[in-house]
């Protein structure tokens, strides 16, 4: 027997979506993160126990699928597998025993386990799992993921030893057709109610899917996301926390460390304008962390629901304008939490180049929560709606633009959509937390790794008089170009190493909520500029691992220029509209 | 009369009877989607949905074109 480490390597593998991760995370007690909509594992969690390393993977549908991530992956991990765990679900058994088929012809140790049994309960399914062990040759264990049934049988298995190498010899003699006549002939699979079913859970399915009234739900949705993350966090918890830091927090601390610690420099690094203690703790901990924490929320409950696969069919026409398909919403919604997640779930996309063309959208239009937070604390001091809609029109044509040059100058032709669109169910709650939480943790590491040496580079950029020095080389791009203040410079070169966080820098030149410096067009440009200026330190990594330095590079130069050329016209723009319309003066 | 998915009309349900090519034909078995299945229109937009056993599947209409239907 082959080993990993010394104990033997469990490999759970299965079709996307039938519910490996929920299993997982039953067996062990980690967390993978699991959603209604396939292709959520995208990277690899492990788990040791003492009965051997449980390993999740990316689910996949068919071994022979060439250029899919998913499937090389899967292939590389049963290559080193000891024993596998085939996850199958109860509502697509006769799919799911397909694979199985495949995965048996692989000769390793294997269970079968009929995942969602609920389901089947629900909708009239009947499975005989001792027929059906008899005819594959395996063991067979029912299961409920979610609930935490089967994991015990499970368990008990693998310590038996019930994982037997199948013999495939059968497989061979009869085709997929004919094996899935011969399981509803022999009453393997008795599906008895009729398949199509009835109630609110059904009328709600069938509004998503209408050409109207899914639209109507789709902004309601986006409409609610702006109020609850604009109005109610950003501008209440947010509010709150940074008035207790400016207030209490930042004033006692500077007191109490200013005593303890007597070094000037080192003072300057914790206590200073990008002081540790000070500017950083504030921006993650008083602005990012709310917003993200919000953001996330929503976004696992919408994850959850099943809403993502219905808004890809319902976006698939738009999409397809850019060279995508619908398929490309659920990164492109990722990452508008943060462009790390949105460009890793580019991998849901079957070719390279509809990931190329959804990793440059994210990269260049895509503005994450951290920064549309500030965004939206920004534009909300402008009272004029118009402001709202020239800037939500400007990204979209940026977006519009980026989908459509690439489409043009990349060959090929985009897939065409074919893809499963799981139930609608009530979120789990539970998960929702759990899901928050980690990714809200993923966040924080990552933004203290990287933001904590960006502010200490700040700090020594400063004292040696080089942010200075930036300020007046900058001067003709950020005063004349742009018609902005020179300290924006500033964010220029810290949005370099970490854009979300150098936005927050915006709101204090802006002086917003204190003494308003800048002008209704001044503060859209800055919003613009920013929204398209380079991606970060952590999205370039992912970008360079995923699609290469090419790319990487290209990407960063492009919406470099492109974030000063858009907010120069934006300037330029708003300063004619003013002779005729007055924008920049509303208040 | 055989027609194609494609024009099949939201709330219409049919037949699949056969598939234009091998490529097509393994590509939406592997969604469980064989002959003889008893598929219903759920919705067409710029792709057509459509549902069949307990599953819903979404697909381009260039390739519901490719499956014949009865
Ligand atoms: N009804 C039901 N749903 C489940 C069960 N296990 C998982 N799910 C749901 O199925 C979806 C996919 O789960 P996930 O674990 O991410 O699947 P994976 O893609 O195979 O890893 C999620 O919405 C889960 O909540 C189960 O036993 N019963
Ligand atoms: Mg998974």
């Amino acid at each position: 027997m082959k080993t990993y480490g010394s104990r033997r390597k469990i490999l759970l593998a299965g079709q996307p979506n039938v519910g490996k991760s929920s299993l997982f995370n039953a067996l062990s007690h980690k967390y993978a993160i699991v959603s209604n909509y396939p292709g959520t594992t995208v990277s690899v969690s492990e788990l040791s126990t003492e009965i051997g390393v449980f390993v999740d993977s990316p689910g996949i549908y068919d071994f022979s699928e060439q250029g899919s991530d998913d499937a090389e992956v899967t292939k590389q991990l049963l290559q080193t597998a000891d024993v596998v765990i085939n996850v199958a679900s109860a509502r697509t058994l006769e799919r799911d025993l397909l694979l199985t088929r495949q995965l048996m012809q692989m000769n390793l140790p294997m269970i079968l386990v009929i995942n969602q049994m609920d389901e089947a309960e629900k909708n009239g399914i009947t499975i005989d799992d001792e027929k059906l062990s008899k005819k594959l040759g395996l063991k067979v264990i029912k299961a409920v993921a979610k609930k935490r049934i089967g994991v015990t049988e499970i368990i008990a298995a693998l310590k038996n030893n019930d994982a037997r190498r199948p013999s495939a010899r059968d497989i061979k003699r009869t085709s997929a057709e004919q094996f899935i006549g011969q399981l509803h002939r022999q009453k393997v699979i008795i599906r008895r109610k009729p398949p199509f079913g009835k109630g609110l859970k059904h009328a709600l399915d069938r509004a998503l899917f209408h050409p109207y009234a899914a639209w109507v739900i789709a902004l309601l949705i986006l409409f609610l996301m702006f109020k609850i993350l604009g109005v109610y966090v950003a501008g209440n918890i947010v509010d709150s926390t940074v008035s207790f830091m400016d207030s209490f927090y930042i004033p006692y601390l500077k007191l109490v460390v200013s005593k303890i610690i007597e070094n000037e420099l080192l003072q300057d690094i914790l206590l200073g304008e990008f002081g540790l203690l000070t500017m950083e703790v504030k921006t993650v901990f008083g602005i990012l962390l709310p917003l993200i924490v919000g953001y996330y929320v929503i976004m696992s409950f919408l994850e959850d629901s099943g809403y993502f696969p219905r808004l890809s069919v319902l976006t698939d026409g738009a999409l397809s304008k850019i060279g995508l398909n619908g398929r490309a919403v659920i990164p492109i919604l990722l990452g508008f939490g943060c462009g790390t997640m949105g460009i890793l779930a580019t991998r849901i996309l079957a070719t390279k180049r509809d990931r190329t063309i959804a990793t440059a959208i994210i990269g260049i239009a895509v503005p994450c929560a951290a920064q549309q937070a500030i965004i939206v604390a920004m534009l909300s001091y402008v009272s004029d709606s118009r402001v709202w809609l020239i800037y939500v029109f400007i990204m979209l044509s940026a977006a519009f633009i980026t989908g459509r040059v690439l489409d043009i100058f990349l060959k090929g032709k985009s897939s065409e959509l074919l893809m499963d669109i799981p139930p609608l169910q009530m979120p789990s709650a539970r998960n929702c937390v759990k899901k928050t939480l980690f990714r809200a943790f993923d966040f924080m590491r990552e933004m203290i790794f990287i933001f904590t040496p960006t502010c200490v580079a700040m700090t020594g950029l400063n004292r040696v008089g080089f942010l200075a020095l930036a300020q007046e080389y900058l001067a003709p791009v950020v005063q004349d170009m742009l018609n902005l203040p020179k300290e924006f410079a500033n964010i220029f070169v810290m949005g370099i190493l970490k854009k979300d966080a150098a936005s927050v820098g915006l709101l204090d030149i802006a002086g917003i909520g204190t003494t308003n410096v800048l002008t209704n067009a001044q503060i859209l440009t800055a919003t613009v500029v920013l929204s398209l200026f380079v991606p970060c330190i952590n999205a370039l990594v992912v970008i360079f691992r995923e699609n290469g330095w090419k790319a990487a590079a290209a990407l960063w130069i492009a919406s470099f220029f492109i974030s000063i050329l858009v907010g120069w016209m934006v300037a330029v723009g708003l300063n004619l509209l003013d002779a005729s319309y007055g924008l920049g003066e509303l208040k | 009369m055989i027609k194609t998915l494609r024009e099949l009309s939201t709330g219409e349900s049919a037949r699949t009877v056969g598939f234009y090519d091998p490529y097509t034909e393994n590509l939406l078995k592997k969604f469980g989607l064989f002959v003889g299945e008893n598929v219903k229109c759920v919705a067409r937009a710029n792709m057509m949905v459509i549902e069949f056993n307990l599953m819903t599947v979404a697909l381009a209409k260039t390739l519901a074109s490719k499956v014949f239907i009865k």
